[in-house]
């Protein structure tokens, strides 16, 4: 039988493990990795990559966990393996602290995570602006470490990698016989699809070795997560915004706000701006789609639409993605219906 | 007043500033001088992993645990300040692990967040079967006498290096109070058969990535002689030797053996760390802290001794609550003498 042949366009983190699943869960797909942007140059890269979950409105909750569990699961093994290091996938502790008694007290991913409780009066004095806390220990992962990480198991595993702009998924046919679509804000224009926009988040990577907890403002825009070779500081959420030149203003209210959780912080230094577009929807995009023109098919899997939760989520969507092109497989194989006369 | 403290590890220098911080304005005039022969970076203290953590096993001295609690809440409230990682100072959470259930230690009140590790966190470590989790305190040894050093300096304490022979030699100097936090070397000075070195070895390691300490514990073999990883403010501290009575002061190629083996066991991923240092240490171990007053009489002058050794392997975890009680001592002497032209400052 024929390999299938598979393009999987973006090489971000969604884009390098569904084509990982794929490898290792459907057999008999040939496996390219289309994009004109790799590691170091993807969202991804920008991203801290700490697995504290976003919620998606229009995703029912249960589904939001087992991805969550999934992805918790996948690099926590990670994490106890030889691979860590490669992969620079860790574990931190840390604490997620409120202004003011937030209306979900224990959220959905409090299992998930490890040793989750609530801050003690004690904890809640070293932030003395703050009226409630939830301390656990979660995990980090590095954008920069693991992208590679996964290309090369994906090239392991007789994946292919070929750097191209693709401007219209059509350009894959008749090469290719599915396309798994991760292309993030790639989709406005290759999937037509208007739901999807920037939410422009600027950070500060700085060294503050001393540094060993994550604290994360409830409202999510000011947190400060230490990783395997620097500590992220941010951040912004400018909505529509698709400027990624770092501004200096913005930066100095970062640092300022984050010196406030952390006045340790006015000691880092080597500060490195960035900035990074989440690909935000109010739901990620899991769907199969046949394209049709002409006369010709090109079954699609769309895979895209993470926001703000593209790391904590990405193990767990990447499986579902990698379920939908399986039935596309199943599809394509099928023996044709005799048309009738 | 003239007092001279022997000693400049972590005791002497943080006694000498607790009484220059409280009587220097109570006095007339307040003359103190340090002479240790070993500055940081040679002293016992630069060799510790600085994590803030008592013994398990409750003190037999009471005041101890009292004394603990002190230093740990004098070192919480400086870590808002942005001048805490110059001190060496920043909070660290992380396990402790045991092959059974124990029971909970006296400071578990002390630390932040003290709880019970659940089981998918015991599953991370496979020959552990119990476990506790806080937040406690990292305290660098190094950067902390640097600190208290600049301290010192700013107030105008003076420094000599000399190797003290005995108290007389330092009486007839002119001293009228000696602070003796001569540690592990006390002995030197007064021979004191309760005073023994534990004698430690520590592999310095640069291991970004652990935002945890891990200290395992072996009951039946006692204490730090089973693996343990320590970050610092920067590298990573890997010990789990305690050797009574051993003064070698050389890196033994099998306990650096023991320690790496044993870290690794507990965290595989430190193989491939790059090693950047290894030392070896005394721990000053005493059944208790000697901290109290003693007269010695030479010629016609009585000088009064305040002892402050043997703080064993958790010095830097006790040094201020130390430093509080030695300062009310040295408090004691000037009343009797009555020296104190107004009441002493509480900072």
């Amino acid at each position: 039988m024929d390999p299938v042949r598979v393009a999987v366009v973006g090489a971000g983190v969604m884009g390098l493990s569904t084509a990982l699943c794929i490898s290792k869960l459907v057999p008999g797909c040939s496996i390219t990795v289309i994009s004109d942007k790799f590691t170091p140059e993807t969202t991804s890269d920008v991203a801290a990559g700490i697995l504290i979950p976003h919620v998606y409105p229009d995703t029912p909750i249960h589904k939001q966990k087992q991805w969550f569990r999934e992805t918790f699961d996948h690099l926590s093994a990670i994490a106890n393996s030889a691979e860590a290091g490669e992969a620079a996938v860790h574990l931190v502790s840390g604490w997620q602290v409120f202004q003011s008694i937030p209306t979900e007290e224990v959220p959905f991913w409090a299992d998930v995570v490890l040793g989750f409780r609530k801050m003690t009066e004690a904890e809640l004095k070293k932030f003395p602006q703050h009226v409630f806390g939830q301390a656990f220990t979660t995990l980090k992962c590095e954008g920069s470490a693991y992208l590679p990480w996964l290309e090369k198991r994906v090239k392991e595993r007789g994946g292919m990698i070929l750097t191209r702009r693709i401007e219209d998924l059509w350009e894959l046919h008749p090469s290719f016989d599915i396309v798994v679509n991760c292309s993030g804000l790639g989709s406005r224009q290759l999937a037509g699809d208007l739901e999807i926009f920037p939410v422009r988040g600027q950070l500060l990577k700085v060294q503050a070795p001393w540094v060993k907890h994550f604290i994360r403002d409830g409202s999510g825009l000011t947190y400060i997560y230490p990783g395997a070779s620097n500590v992220t500081l941010g951040g912004t959420r400018q909505k529509g915004d698709w400027n990624l030149s770092p501004d200096a203003e913005i930066s100095r209210d970062i640092l300022s706000r984050c010196c406030a959780l952390e006045p340790s912080l006015h000691g880092a230094w080597d500060i490195k701006e960035t900035v990074g577009l989440r690909p935000y929807r109010a739901g990620v995009r899991l769907q199969k789609e046949i394209l049709a023109r002409d006369g010709r098919r090109l079954p699609v899997v769309h895979h895209y639409g993470h926001g703000s939760g593209g790391f904590s989520m990405h193990w767990g969507t990447a499986l579902e993605a990698t379920r939908l092109l399986k039935e596309c497989v199943q599809a394509l194989r099928a023996p044709t219906p005799k048309s009738k006369m | 007043m003239r007092v001279v403290v022997i000693g400049a590890g972590v005791i002497g220098l943080s006694t000498a500033l607790c009484i220059h911080e409280r009587y220097h304005s109570a006095l007339q005039s307040l003359d103190l001088k340090i002479y240790a022969d070993r500055f940081t970076p040679l002293t016992n203290t630069d060799v510790a992993a600085g994590l803030w953590q008592p013994y398990l096993s409750d003190p037999v001295n009471q005041q101890e645990a009292h004394w603990n609690r002190q230093t740990f809440d004098y070192l919480l409230s400086h870590i808002h300040s942005p001048n805490a990682a110059n001190m060496g100072l920043a909070p660290i959470s992380g396990y402790n692990l045991f092959h059974e259930a124990v029971p909970d230690p006296f400071w578990k009140d002390i630390v932040l967040g003290f709880r019970k590790l659940t089981p998918r966190e015991l599953d991370m470590f496979p020959d552990y079967s119990y476990g506790w989790f806080n937040t406690s305190l990292t305290l660098e040894g190094r950067r902390y006498l640097l600190w208290l050093t600049e301290r010192l300096t700013k107030r105008g304490v003076r420094f000599f290096q000399q190797k003290v022979e005995s108290f007389e030699e330092v009486a007839r100097g002119g001293a009228d109070v000696i602070i003796n936090c001569t540690g592990v070397w006390a002995g030197a000075l007064q021979p004191d058969p309760l005073l023994q070195p534990g004698r430690g070895q520590i592999i310095k390691v640069d291991a970004p990535r652990m935002k945890h300490f891990i200290i395992t514990h072996d009951l039946d073999r006692g204490i730090y002689k089973s693996p343990y990883i320590i970050p610092g403010i920067q590298a990573v501290t890997l010990g789990g030797i305690f050797q009574l009575g051993n003064w070698s002061e050389v890196n033994n190629s099998e306990d650096h053996n023991t320690i790496w083996e044993g870290c690794c066991r507990l965290e595989p991923t430190l193989k491939d760390a790059k090693i950047v240092a290894e030392l070896t240490g005394f721990r000053p171990v005493r059944p208790q802290i000697r901290l109290e007053r003693e007269q010695l009489c030479f010629g016609s002058s009585n000088t009064e001794v305040i002892h402050n050794y043997g703080h064993g392997g958790y010095g830097l975890t006790i040094h201020w609550g130390c430093a509080l009680e030695a300062a009310k001592l040295f408090g004691e002497v000037l009343e009797e003498r009555k020296l104190l032209r107004m009441p002493p400052s509480h900072l």
